[in-house]
């Protein structure tokens, strides 16, 4: 894209963002080497560690019993899902104030639009300084130390940012093909084993040989990405900041449960409980599902599933739980194993139809009307105020259902925005959407 | 079983009946279509348990018996022989040697006696109609029936029988459409005949002669006569539960009747269609000053308008439709005109014709 200004764009991500938040969370840690644990009890494996913690050679996808090995007087921390998204909210509402534009991209990152910031605001500091103006608040305000890479598109400030790491990097406009020259192609996200691979059999391993390939060769390799690669490798490509909110295309959900479940009418009653949220969800959003789908996978880690298309989309529990009882009984044919994770998704989403029939409301306004009602009394009483009966089922089955652990906040952009700006994303929603 | 078959005529039975057998069945047998070779002819018969269609074709006989085939298979083998003559013989192990010329196949059967068994029938009251006229009703009707599952009474035409009148009616919730003609030596009697059921007999019917239509409890059957063959029969079983009450949702009276061109209403609506979406899937019909205005407005991808002269001298109104709903009916009526009947934003609206046709359809509501 050709713009007559180049764009100036700032990538900002939280170091090691959820041990990080420990430490934020109880100063005492402060200085100590810390990993944050994953898996049903919080001390499976590794998913997040801090500076110290790496020095002895912690990293992300180790056992948590093996890192206690290499680092005796480390701490293990159990997941706090719930304060790790106040902070990330916090922390984006401190970047807020520093550009009109921002894009939450996930938990801990997010980019900000800093054109044009050089004639009107920058009169008499640097980007640099007001990049570490920003970074310093966050650490002062809520002791979490941020990494930011400043560049002519979202790519490159990614690029810059991990060069950072710890720290801030700034591109300039005329220096990006030397700061890529020597680069790994496969430090760019979207590259993953086969691009890379697909790049070495040309001969490119670097964004420097990638610059030097013709560009057609790449266009008729890789389609409108490779175009776009050669222009980034040459440092061309400009590329303003959108924040786009795509429609929601799909709902999953994917849960272990807290101990293997032996019991079929235990884990169909979770499936169903937990359709039944999902389903809310969607109304809520004013949409309805045409498949669907069950996956389980049993203790030995084996996988069973099954779906279903319905002819016309659906909204109503009744019809969608009746149809998973269905798919759960083929799913659970022939097997005896317990129950590990059930994974339930749901897509080919559709409009709620809205208009009013010739025999007056319609069911989907009805239940419109009612999730909104039961959302309402939620927010004031708790989200056990009203349950359904599969879901109140759950609740006295057992006891470590009472009080569902909260989940690990892998949240789509789409969702992050909404949530940091709820109805006021709708209304912009309607006009970029 | 042996028999000796012209292939026009093995052709002609097989595409009566195949179209019933579904793509996946749950039952392997399902897939297969039933022969019964008697006495100088072939019987045929496919089914999905709902709805089953026989047909008969004359045959050779050299040894009767019965079995079952793979209906999609032998279909298109016996449309791809060349030659004009096709010689079946069934072994005892099931396994059918098709014979045609210089061509020969073995096909795996499956035993007659495992082939699903017609419901028993008892029949309540019978109907004769021209098969044209049926065929026009269900063209006239069938695109307002409901897909969804989840409301099984719509899946259908419910077919009002009274002495003198036969009335088709489908319904989705937020459309009807209803045909009514004259008949002779009607019964009284209201079923519902299920969409699968309504397309076979739509594929089936000629423009010529007559439909028997026999009632039971359960079940409905059509019998369509064949010129020089035995009759094609169709056999479904009914729609269980109430049709709603379809007469309540008619408007009895009306503020404004607007006679529109047909075409040129289906055209405009066919443009402006071009700029609805899934979220909008509304255009607004404004009817003032001798003139009908239809615009459309997607937020996302742009928005258009229509205008049509027309004769209206009444306060103006303003009412929103789906668009693919208001087209649906325009498609398939004859003539040049079609009157529209209003009373006001919020109200059904009825679309008519000089035939005995009636739409209702009700409006979307727009903000």
């Amino acid at each position: 894209m050709i713009l007559r200004q180049p764009s100036r764009i700032l990538h900002v991500d939280g170091d090691t963002f959820f041990a990080s938040c420990e430490v934020a969370l109880d100063a005492s840690l402060s200085g100590r080497p810390v990993w944050v644990g994953g898996g049903r009890r919080g001390d499976g494996i590794v998913i997040a560690a801090n500076r110290q913690a790496k020095r002895f050679g912690i990293h992300t996808g180790m056992a948590c019993f093996e890192a206690k090995r290499a680092c005796p007087h480390g701490v293990l921390a159990r997941p706090q899902y719930d304060e790790y998204r106040r902070l990330s909210k916090a922390m984006f509402e401190i970047m807020e104030d520093y550009s009109p534009t921002l894009v939450p991209m996930s938990i801990d990152e997010g980019f900000l639009d800093l054109t044009t910031m050089d004639r009107h605001v920058w009169r008499t500091v640097t980007a640099a300084d007001y990049v570490n103006g920003l970074r310093a608040r966050i650490q002062d305000e809520l002791r979490l130390p941020v990494s930011a890479g400043l560049g002519r598109s979202t790519w490159m400030a990614k690029l810059a940012t991990s060069a950072a790491k710890p720290g801030f990097v700034e591109v300039p406009p005329d220096c990006e093909k030397e700061f890529l020259a020597d680069r790994h192609v496969s430090e760019l996200a979207g590259v993953g084993k086969r691009r890379e691979r697909s790049l070495a059999v040309l001969g490119a391993r670097t964004f420097g040989d990638v610059a030097r390939l013709p560009s057609t060769m790449l266009k008729q390799k890789f389609g409108i990405w490779g175009q776009q690669l050669w222009l980034f490798a040459n440092g061309h490509w400009n590329e303003p900041l959108l924040l786009e909110v795509k429609d929601r295309t799909t709902i999953s959900s994917s849960t272990t449960l807290p101990f293997d479940e032996p019991d079929y009418e235990a884990a169909l009653i979770f499936a169903l409980s937990e359709s039944t949220r999902m389903i809310g969800q969607l109304r809520r959003e004013g949409l309805q599902a045409r498949e669907m789908s069950l996956v389980i996978r049993f203790t030995d880690f084996t996988e069973s599933g099954a779906g279903h298309r319905f002819d016309h989309p659906q909204f109503l529990n009744s019809t969608i739980n009746a149809v998973l009882e269905q798919l759960f009984d083929e799913t659970m044919a022939g097997h005896a194993e317990p129950v590990r994770q059930i994974r339930l998704s749901f897509c080919n989403l559709k409009p709620l139809d809205t208009q009013p029939t010739l025999w007056g409301t319609t069911d989907a306004e009805r239940w419109g009307a009612l999730d909104s009602a039961m959302q309402r009394l939620e927010s004031q009483w708790g989200s056990d105020a009203v349950l359904t009966g599969s879901q109140y089922a759950l609740r006295h089955q057992d006891i470590t259902h009472a009080n569902p652990k909260s989940k690990c906040p892998f949240v789509p952009a789409r969702e992050m925005a909404q949530k940091l700006w709820g109805e006021k994303l709708e209304r912009l929603s309607q006009h970029h959407s | 079983m042996k028999i000796s078959v012209t292939k026009d005529d093995l052709a002609s039975g097989l595409q009566a009946v195949q179209n019933v057998v579904g793509a996946r069945s749950t039952l392997p047998i399902l897939s297969n279509v039933l022969l019964i070779a008697s006495a100088k002819q072939l019987e045929l018969r496919a089914t999905d348990l709902e709805v089953s269609v026989h047909a008969s074709v004359p045959a050779e006989v050299e040894r009767e018996g019965a079995t079952s085939m793979p209906a999609k298979r032998l279909f298109g083998l016996v449309r791809e022989i060349e030659a004009s003559e096709i010689e079946i013989e069934v072994s005892d192990k099931e396994v059918a040697t098709v014979q045609a010329g210089a061509s020969k196949y073995k096909l795996n059967g499956i035993g007659a006696d495992e082939y699903p068994q017609q419901a028993k029938f008892k029949e309540s009251g019978k109907v004769k109609v021209p098969q044209a006229k049926l065929k026009e009703m269900i063209r006239k009707t069938g695109y307002a029936v409901s897909t969804d599952e989840s409301r099984h009474v719509l899946n259908g035409i419910n077919f009002v029988i009274a002495p003198d009148r036969l009335t088709l009616v489908a319904t989705d919730g937020r459309r009807l459409a209803l045909v009514e003609e004259e008949i002779e030596g009607g019964t009284k009697a209201e079923f519902i005949v299920p969409n699968k059921a309504v397309a076979e007999l739509q594929r089936l019917l000629q423009s010529s002669g007559d439909v028997v239509i026999r009632l039971g409890d359960t079940h409905v059957e059509f019998t369509l006569p064949q010129e020089g063959g035995e009759a094609i029969v169709l056999h479904s079983k009914l729609v269980e539960g109430n049709y709603p009450n379809f007469k309540q949702v008619i408007p009895g009276e009306f503020k404004e009747r607007i006679t529109l061109g047909k075409e040129e209403l289906h055209h405009a609506l066919r443009r402006a269609d071009q700029i609805t979406s899934d979220k909008a899937n509304s255009v607004k019909l404004t009817f003032a000053n001798d003139n009908l205005a239809i615009t459309a407005n997607t937020p996302e991808v742009g928005s258009g308008r229509e205008s049509i002269a027309i004769k209206y001298k009444g306060p103006e109104i303003e009412v929103a439709f789906n668009p693919t709903f208001l087209m649906d009916p325009l498609k398939v009526l004859e003539g040049d005109e079609v009157f529209f009947e209003l009373t006001d934003s919020l109200s059904p609206g009825v679309l008519k014709s000089n035939t005995p046709f009636l739409y209702v359809l009700m409006p979307m509501r727009t903000h």
